[in-house]
């Protein structure tokens, strides 16, 4: 699923963001990567996208060698990733239904599947009655579950989600986490990106935690809670 | 790509256009502004181009036959013109005829010519040409000169330099204009566009980030990029082959003395409007097409 083999990442003019980091994440486990803003974070999801690229070692995602690639295969290899982005990135001139739709046509599903597959995913995550709406007129947790929506709807191997609790109230950030905890019970690697404590602990998930640009601690799954 | 999703990205094209309105007026305008000068920039080029042709083929180089050359020489030289590829046409004047011309030239003095009526007659026969290629015109006047029984030959070949000199600056004129004002189009409207695109530039990233092809981003704006091109080159007929078109109607029956020669010259209507509207749908694809290509580049880099 996801591999990082001895990864440094610099950021002109001296900024060591990510300092040779080494993880492995199987197929069908549920990991939290924890850590403070600025521990690299943001630069783990960057370069699991490949927005940017490694400057040493690799970054191996879904089979993809983010580090060889080739620029007009890396549409496929992000075909295969949801992301829910802390931000949404939902296009605002586009409908709650559109917007997921969207997700299916770029990856050149038919309209007839498009049609069958989208309210499906909307009573999912409990929007049907918003489908016609534009993400404005969504409160901020309606916008996440599009988000997520929008990140399932082509049935990903690998869902990554960007501090999913950052934007929202405590009660609907249970929600989301249920719903990923669903999707990872049905198989869908879930890697999920935050800098809560409290909600990484809350769940006897793995944990990753990254400080300064390295991996300080890689807890397996436990049995029992915080 | 799913015909269904190739629709929907075409669809999308169209719904951008109407829905940046503005700029597509915009970019109409300047896509038009463009269109009509190179339009009337080549519409004139064109018609110099014929006028000279015109004019060239009114030149003729004559060449004159010695008075006692013989049947065989004059055959040969006939022949000689016959075969020639750079010659059109040709009429023989013979002596009497030339006699004749000149009598009818001065009119009521031509009288004064009749003593040279008959064996007095000092006019030579000759050969009246029109040449072909007026730049070949001073080497076909030296082959003919070197033939036998050829006493000399007329040659208008300071006129021909002219014509020449016309036509190419016409062309080359008309060319050099065209390349600006591509340029300053392709310009005009990558920049046009690019706003389009800079304001969508959230939605590009996205659409990135979803796993969507360069290709299929750029698919909307390329259609909006031609609708534009489309438009503004139909308009551009509309006003340019209606302006010809009453331009020669008002010129037919209106003009007089040199003007109404020049007139009679002129591309025809019917001969102009087809190549009109495929040289200004193109000109508009293509401004379009680059354009909103060019305007795209950076965004797509993600």
């Amino acid at each position: 699923m996801i591999d990082f083999k001895n990864v440094t990442k610099y950021y002109k003019p001296d900024i060591t963001a990510m300092n040779n980091v080494s993880l492995h994440v199987a197929k069908g486990e549920f990991v939290f990567v924890l850590g403070p803003s600025g521990a690299g974070k943001s630069t783990f999801l960057k370069l699991m996208l490949r927005e940017e690229v490694a400057d040493k070692g690799e970054v191996i995602v879904n089979g993809y060698n983010l580090s060889k690639i080739k620029q007009r295969d890396v549409p496929y290899m992000r075909r295969t990733l949801g992301v829910v982005f802390q931000d949404f990135r939902l296009i605002p001139t586009m409908t709650v239904y559109e917007n997921i739709a969207f997700a299916m046509r770029v990856t050149n599903i038919g309209e007839r599947d498009i049609k069958k597959r989208v309210p499906y995913i909307l009573s999912l995550v409990g929007l049907t009655n918003k489908a016609k709406k534009f993400p404005t007129q969504l409160s901020g947790g309606e916008q996440q579950r599009v988000a997520l929506a929008r990140a399932l709807v082509h049935s990903p191997e690998l869902v990554i989600a960007d501090e999913p609790t950052g934007n929202i109230d405590p009660e609907l950030s249970i929600e989301i986490m249920e719903l990923l905890q669903a999707i990872n019970s049905v198989g869908t690697t879930v890697v999920v990106v935050t800098h809560e404590h409290e909600l990484a602990h809350k769940y006897a998930k793995r944990i990753i935690e990254i400080k300064d640009g390295s991996v300080i601690r890689d807890t397996a799954e436990k049995a029992v809670m915080f | 790509m799913k015909f269904s999703n190739f629709r929907y990205l075409v669809k999308q094209g169209f719904i951008n256009f109407k829905e940046n309105r503005i700029m597509s007026v915009a970019s109409i305008g300047v896509v038009l502004s463009c269109l009509i000068i190179v339009g009337v920039s080549g519409l004139i080029a064109m018609n110099i181009n014929v006028f000279a042709e015109f004019l060239g083929n009114q030149n003729e180089v004559v060449v004159y036959l010695l008075d006692d050359a013989s049947e065989e020489q004059i055959n040969n030289v006939s022949n000689y013109i016959k075969n020639n590829e750079n010659i059109a046409s040709f009429d023989f004047v013979s002596k009497e005829e030339a006699l004749t011309e000149q009598m009818n030239y001065l009119g009521e003095y031509g009288e004064l010519l009749e003593a040279y009526e008959g064996d007095n007659n000092p006019l030579p026969a000759s050969y009246r040409c029109k040449v072909k290629d007026l730049r070949l015109i001073q080497n076909t006047s030296d082959q003919l000169v070197s033939l036998e029984g050829v006493e000399m030959v007329s040659t208008p070949t300071e006129l021909a330099g002219v014509l020449i000199t016309i036509k190419n600056v016409a062309y080359y004129g008309g060319l050099g204009i065209l390349a600006i004002l591509v340029f300053v189009s392709i310009v005009v409207i990558a920049n046009t566009i690019r706003l389009t695109v800079f304001a969508r530039r959230k939605e590009i990233n996205i659409m990135k980030f979803v796993g969507a092809t360069n290709g299929f981003i750029r698919l909307p704006f390329i259609v909006e990029g031609v609708v534009i091109g489309t438009i503004s080159a139909l308009i551009t007929f509309v006003i340019l082959s209606g302006g010809y078109y009453y331009l020669l109607n008002y010129l037919a029956t209106t003009a007089t003395g040199w003007l109404a020669m020049v007139s009679s010259v002129l591309i025809p209507y019917e001969f102009i409007w087809m190549p009109m509207l495929i040289v200004f749908l193109g000109f508009g694809w293509f401004i379009g097409i680059v354009g909103s290509a060019i305007s795209m580049r950076r965004y797509l880099k993600v």
